[in-house]
């Protein structure tokens, strides 16, 4: 039933994203869905890309290894899409609208009227896309070969086949269709799952009890991870989404900023639905471990497989490999296209050339960037996580500053956005590197640090500056 | 605001590479408050922010080794965890932002 039910379910995403070919008129929407984002598109489109395969399989790993502490990753969801709407919705929004732009480099360009900051962020994006859809795609194949009984590789393909045909053809339009669509099932498996495994786990009150009678820190507010690592994750996670591009991007999408009254909250409340598997599933398996019900996990990541495979009727099975299924195309489809993008536009006017702006060449480079994906998963197998955990760190040093002050900070200059991005991409490729080597010692993790780094060397720049500095800052 | 925003970074990297919790806690909070401040229509809402993390924030770092069972069993500190920054937030910015969005769309 099980490998019927996904098989079937791919299927029926192809066609969503193949059905919507024929919307794709121009590279506003191939790029930009044609700008024609309401309340609920936006709120699923965003929520299932900001969610992805991490949150249903990393993140009970996370809490069975270290705990409660784990959840400060996702705890800020609750207020993001407030400061998504305050800082980015309108410039981005208007910046679309007036100045044109389609893509984060093409904002970057128009706000700073710097080649350089522009195509330093093209490169940035690149890498950090390459190396997020490598793991998307990696995390794909190991379900799906869970799932069909396959190798990881056949697996792979089959994922990155579907996920490319919908990707190429109907570029974000499918993208966006299909992002409804994934998130809805990603609301309801996480919500259903959420509720069985505390019903397994004997309910809250024994779950809880059984992990304070064994291994009482793992239910202090930090876990097993001490304050000041929670803490940074916190931060990381609050601010750091500000300058995700696939993220940011979704603002530039909205049809109306009328629509956003209600986003945030809305928002917040299917964030929170959907972090609920964190919680449910590795306070759970945890508890059953500690109770003796459960053998120790080979490896945390483990944790819903095992779960789902022990305990879960098959009806349940079948809705969260659904769901995780669903958690990582929509991110790997928004990366795709934020990716086709930077390589057909933002490379080539960096290097002085005429960017590629039709709805072919984005097509063409979306199959080039899902080939670089597969060559980098394919040659650095080892290093796929740390791509993946890297990605996430060099768009939030590369990026936020840039985007979070810059676009509502008249004073700040190109020199402002160089300093910054030449400082948060050395300190987070550095960092993350050290810290792969066995050789970082601090609590904060590299990625925070980065990002703070990122945002002091702009502050620092900007406010050093005189007031009648070479502002280009739009009417905004 | 972005003063503010410089020093709570610092305190924040202090806090971090010193392993100094309750600075850490309060350049973050801050350094958020700060940064949201500069688009934010509403001082109320910043400082009704900034006080309740603050507070919550606070109590978990001097608390954390408190293990009295509260509701549903859960240790005191965990259950504020759960419903101080995780949940409670969505009343004082996402449902603020809706309650302000005219002044903010008027740009008043």
């Amino acid at each position: 039933m099980i490998p019927a039910a996904i098989v079937a379910y791919l299927i029926f995403l192809a066609a969503v994203g193949l059905w919507t070919t024929r919307r794709n008129r121009g590279p506003s929407d191939f790029y930009l869905a044609g700008r024609r984002l309401g309340l609920l598109t936006t709120v699923l489109a965003t929520m299932s890309s900001i969610m992805s395969g991490f949150v249903f399989v990393g993140g009970p790993g996370l809490f069975y290894a270290v705990g409660l502490g784990s959840f400060w990753i996702v705890i800020s969801a609750s207020f993001t899409g407030a400061m998504m709407c305050w800082l980015l919705a309108r410039p981005l929004h208007r910046m679309a609208a007036e100045a044109g732009c389609l893509t984060i480099p093409d904002v970057i360009l128009a706000r700073y009227g710097c080649r350089v900051s522009s195509g330093f962020a093209a490169v940035a994006i690149l890498l950090g896309v390459v190396g997020y859809l490598a793991t998307q795609l990696m995390a794909m194949g190991v379900i799906l070969a869970t799932v069909l009984d396959t190798s990881i590789w056949v697996g792979i393909l089959a994922g990155t086949l579907v996920l490319a045909l919908y990707t190429t053809a109907g570029g974000m339009v499918a993208a966006i269709y299909t992002d409804v669509v994934q998130g809805a099932v990603m609301l309801i498996a996480t919500s259903l799952i959420f509720a069985f495994a505390v019903g397994t786990g004997g309910g809250v009150h024994d779950i809880s009890a059984t992990i304070q009678s064994e291994l009482p820190e793992v239910l202090g507010p930090w876990g097993l991870a001490g304050p000041v690592t929670c803490l940074a994750w916190f931060f990381l996670f609050a601010v750091g989404s500000l300058g995700q591009p696939h993220v940011a991007h979704k603002m530039m999408m909205v049809r109306d900023l009328k629509a956003l009254r209600h986003f945030p909250w809305i928002l917040a409340v299917s964030m929170i639905a959907c972090s609920l598997v964190w919680l449910g599933v590795g306070s759970s398996v945890k508890s059953l471990v500690l109770g003796g019900t459960l053998a120790p996990l080979a490896h945390p990541d483990e944790a819903v497989t095992v779960f789902l495979e022990r305990f879960a009727p098959e009806w349940l099975k079948a809705l969260a490999y659904a769901g995780i299924v669903s958690a990582i195309m929509s991110t790997g489809d928004s990366f795709a296209n934020v990716g086709a993008a930077v390589l057909a536009r933002d490379v080539h006017r960096s290097l002085g050339r005429q960017p590629r702006d039709t709805v072919a060449y984005g097509r063409l480079f979306s199959i080039v960037l899902f080939g670089l994906a597969l060559i980098f998963a394919n040659s650095v197998k080892g290093l796929v996580a740390y791509a993946g955990i890297l990605g996430f760190g060099l768009f939030a040093a590369a990026l936020t500053p840039l985007l979070a002050i810059g676009l509502n900070w008249p004073r700040a200059t190109a020199a402002s956005a160089r300093a910054s991005l030449l400082v948060g991409t050395i300190s987070a490729i550095t960092g993350e590197t050290v810290s792969r080597l066995g050789y970082y010692q601090l609590a904060i993790p590299p990625a925070c640090l980065a990002l703070v780094l990122s945002l002091i060397a702009f502050l620092v720049v900007g406010l050093g500056r005189k007031r009648h500095s070479d502002c280009t800052l739009p009417a905004l | 605001m972005l003063w503010l925003l410089l020093v709570a970074l610092l305190a924040m990297l202090v806090g971090g590479i010193f392993s100094l919790p309750a600075l850490m806690a309060t350049g973050a909070v801050t350094a958020i408050v700060a940064l949201t401040g500069l688009k934010c229509p509403s001082r109320f809402l910043l400082v009704a922010f900034w006080v309740w993390l603050e507070g919550v924030f606070l109590y978990l770092v001097f608390q954390s080794h408190d293990l009295t069972s509260s509701a549903f069993g859960l240790p005191r500190p965990a259950l504020l965890m759960l419903l101080g920054v995780w949940l409670a937030p969505v009343l004082i910015w996402p449902v603020g932002f809706a309650l302000t969005f005219k002044r903010w769309m008027g740009g008043k």
